[in-house]
């Protein structure tokens, strides 16, 4: 008796993964339940074990290799019908640590190499010849993981099918910045706050444009837009209109924080259906964001200034914050984006540390 | 610069360490009348009277405890324990009680003690008095251990043990012992815990310490003939190691083989290959090799001392190794 290990589906959007690492070679004996490789998707990566014992067979796909979501990665064998043990090409693991320092340095790509080092191992000596040999780039290639990859398609996407209409606003900050630091509130979380309030009453905002007609989702499920190592990614705080503003800040805090440290699960990122993203802290007055996919409308905000402002019937200065919301044209009209800047900026200019408790 | 033998800079490193500094004495098995077993305290006692120099009974773990003691006490003692596979019954006193006095005092007390021991290796002295057994005391915090390979090195390195505040093993090999080299004169000190190259090379570093360091030196002219230049690092210290050393020389030459009289399992080899695989793994072009005596007792005879110990052509065929 054999078992096929093939490229699980490790969520519904994956269709292709990666192998990262092999744990096991030809000829090894396994147990039930033993890591056989690493595997990577667009969303995360995960070890993958044997559910039997048994030898291990060729390995099928080399490191580094995308493959399709079933296709074949090992064969465990009871012994009888195993193939006989024959060392993987990956390019990779026979090189010294000096020469795969400097194949990265220089650009080397060392599965196109031969070795000429102790047992045919690659060597600084190879990885030079093939630096001076290799025609002369004026750009230093960096691959994309598969993560980088898949949003950079999306966002081309999205860029490319949804018409962008953008409505800019700028509001008097000063009660946001009353009420920040209330129940560990940033400013960002008083906004995602708000804006989860508002839109039960504009549900063309927290909609999606389908083949069938437009979606307006019954809940609202904010996309919280963040940097990390890999790129931009935007965990989703679920039905966040229902949250007081204190789970609020603890669910974007978890959510964040694991965003950072690159532990998200693939569940953590899908299914949002309004974004929030926010440059401020960059000194970024004013930007436009392109829509994540799916959903009809994102909220751009910028950093508080100070500038001249009319408070109370005279010119004062005051804080100043630019909002800009992005819509799907084929969804949200600029009557429909208006109105709900207008009600957005109205509870955020008359925002009171008191009425948070609502 | 003057040329002595091995045996005879020893015998010069202690005549003046003695004429400096009222305080050094020596004990030991022969030490006094007889001039030293292998003559390298002659003249001593005649000069310095048997207050200073002591004849002991053949008790490692007395000479020991003397010098701990008398180093406890003020005086800046040697004492010789004649083979090096007798410190098994000197250890107590070293390990146990001189490698901890300073510690334990919180710094009041000190140890300033030499002990000069004889490695026989090479020498047909037999699986009981040929030892390699550098280990035994690099291990213990508080101990420093010397090798010298030249008649150069032996007088200034043993002056620094004579000089320095804590206890230092001196290990001296009998198959050096009439080698002859130049000799710095009077204020010539080694500095503890530094190595040299005793031949500089591009190719391929050789660390290596005491007697193996002429073996090295034979292999690396012999492979310059071949096309391939090895850098021959002589520890001289085993311990402290000298890591900067160490690793600036593989970072020179990107490949390192280490050889040891001692068997390869726990040698101060595997120690050295783990600072360069802890520090300096991307500079590795190569897997690192030791060359080292198997992991067996040696035997007396001849023919088998010759096998069990590396040669020239072990050496050789791992540097070779080395370079694809």
């Amino acid at each position: 008796m054999s078992h096929d290990i093939r490229m699980p589906s490790l969520g519904m959007a994956m269709d292709e993964g990666q192998v990262v690492a092999w744990h096991v070679k030809p000829g090894d004996t396994v147990r039930p339940g033993q890591v056989v490789l690493d595997i990577e998707s667009e969303k995360t990566t995960a070890e993958i074990e044997t559910p039997v014992g048994g030898v291990v067979g060729e390995l099928l796909v080399a490191i580094g290799a995308t493959v399709p979501v079933d296709t074949v990665l090992v064969r465990i064998g009871d012994g009888a019908s195993a193939p006989a043990a024959r060392p993987v090409a990956t390019g990779r693991g026979n090189a010294s640590p000096r020469a795969k320092k400097l194949a990265q340095e220089l650009g080397v790509d060392l599965s196109k190499l031969a070795g000429s080092g102790p047992g045919g191992s690659i060597v600084e000596a190879d990885i030079r010849a093939a630096a001076a040999k290799a025609p002369r780039e004026d750009y230093v290639l960096r691959p994309l993981s598969p993560i980088a990859r898949r949003v950079a398609d999306r966002t081309a996407e999205s860029a490319r099918t949804a018409p962008h209409f953008f409505v800019s606003s700028d509001i008097d900050a000063s009660g946001l910045e009353r009420c920040r630091g209330a129940h560990g509130a940033t400013i960002n979380d008083l906004i995602l706050w708000a804006a989860a309030r508002v839109l039960p009453s504009h549900p063309l905002l927290n909609a999606s444009y389908a083949d069938d007609g437009l979606h307006e989702w019954k809940d609202v499920h904010l996309g919280v837009v963040a940097a990390t190592q890999d790129g931009l990614v935007a965990p989703v705080i679920r039905n966040a209109s229902t949250l007081p503003l204190e789970t609020l800040v603890n669910a974007r805090t978890d959510l964040i924080g694991r965003a950072r440290a690159g532990k998200l699960s693939p569940d953590d990122m899908v299914g949002g259906t309004f974004s929030v993203s926010n440059l401020g802290g960059f000194g970024v007055e004013r930007f436009n964001s392109i829509l994540h996919r799916g959903q009809s409308a994102i909220l751009s905000v910028g950093a508080i200034k100070k500038k001249p402002a009319v408070i109370d019937g005279s010119l004062g200065i005051g804080p100043v914050m630019a909002l800009t919301l992005t819509v799907d044209h084929r969804v949200v009209d600029g009557v429909a984006a208006a109105k709900f800047l207008g009600d957005l900026g109205t509870r955020l200019e008359t925002m009171t540390v008191e009425g948070l408790e609502a | 610069m003057k040329e002595l033998k091995f045996w005879q800079a020893i015998n010069e490193a202690m005549h003046e360490e003695f004429a400096r500094d009222d305080c050094v004495t020596l004990s030991g098995i022969d030490a006094g009348t007889p001039g030293g077993a292998f003559s390298a305290s002659r003249g001593l006692l005649e000069r310095f009277g048997p207050l200073r120099v002591r004849d002991t009974p053949i008790s490692e773990a007395a000479i020991a405890g003397l010098g701990v003691g008398a180093a406890m006490n003020g005086l800046r003692p040697i004492v010789e324990i004649m083979f090096m596979d007798f410190l098994s019954l000197a250890l107590e006193q070293l390990a146990g009680q001189g490698a901890k006095q300073h510690f334990m005092s919180t710094g009041r007390l000190r140890v300033p003690l030499t002990v000069r021991t004889m490695c026989a290796a090479g020498r047909n002295a037999g699986p009981q008095h040929a030892g390699s057994l550098e280990t035994w005391v690099a291990h213990i915090p508080g101990l420093k251990v010397v090798w010298p390979s030249t008649p150069g090195d032996v007088k200034g390195l043993l002056k620094a043990a004579i000089r320095d505040d804590n206890p230092v093993i001196v290990i001296e090999n009998l198959s050096l012992w009439t080698a002859k080299g130049p000799v710095g004169g009077e204020d010539h000190v080694i500095e503890i815990g530094k190595s040299e190259v005793k031949r500089a090379g591009r190719d391929v570093t050789l660390v290596c310490v005491g007697s193996m360091v002429q073996r090295a030196l034979a292999a690396a002219g012999e492979l310059s003939a071949e096309g391939i230049e090895v850098e021959v690092l002589d520890l001289r210290t085993v311990s402290p190691l000298d890591r900067e050393g160490i690793l600036a020389s593989v970072a020179r030459t990107h490949r390192l083989v280490i050889a040891h009289d001692a068997a390869k399992p726990f040698g101060f080899g595997a120690e050295v290959a783990a600072i360069v695989a802890e520090e300096a793994l991307t500079e590795l072009d190569a897997p690192i090799r030791r060359v080292t005596a198997p992991w067996a007792p040696l035997g007396t005879a001849p023919a088998q001392e010759l096998a069990y110990y590396p040669g020239t052509e072990d050496l050789k065929a791992a540097v070779r190794s080395l370079l694809g």
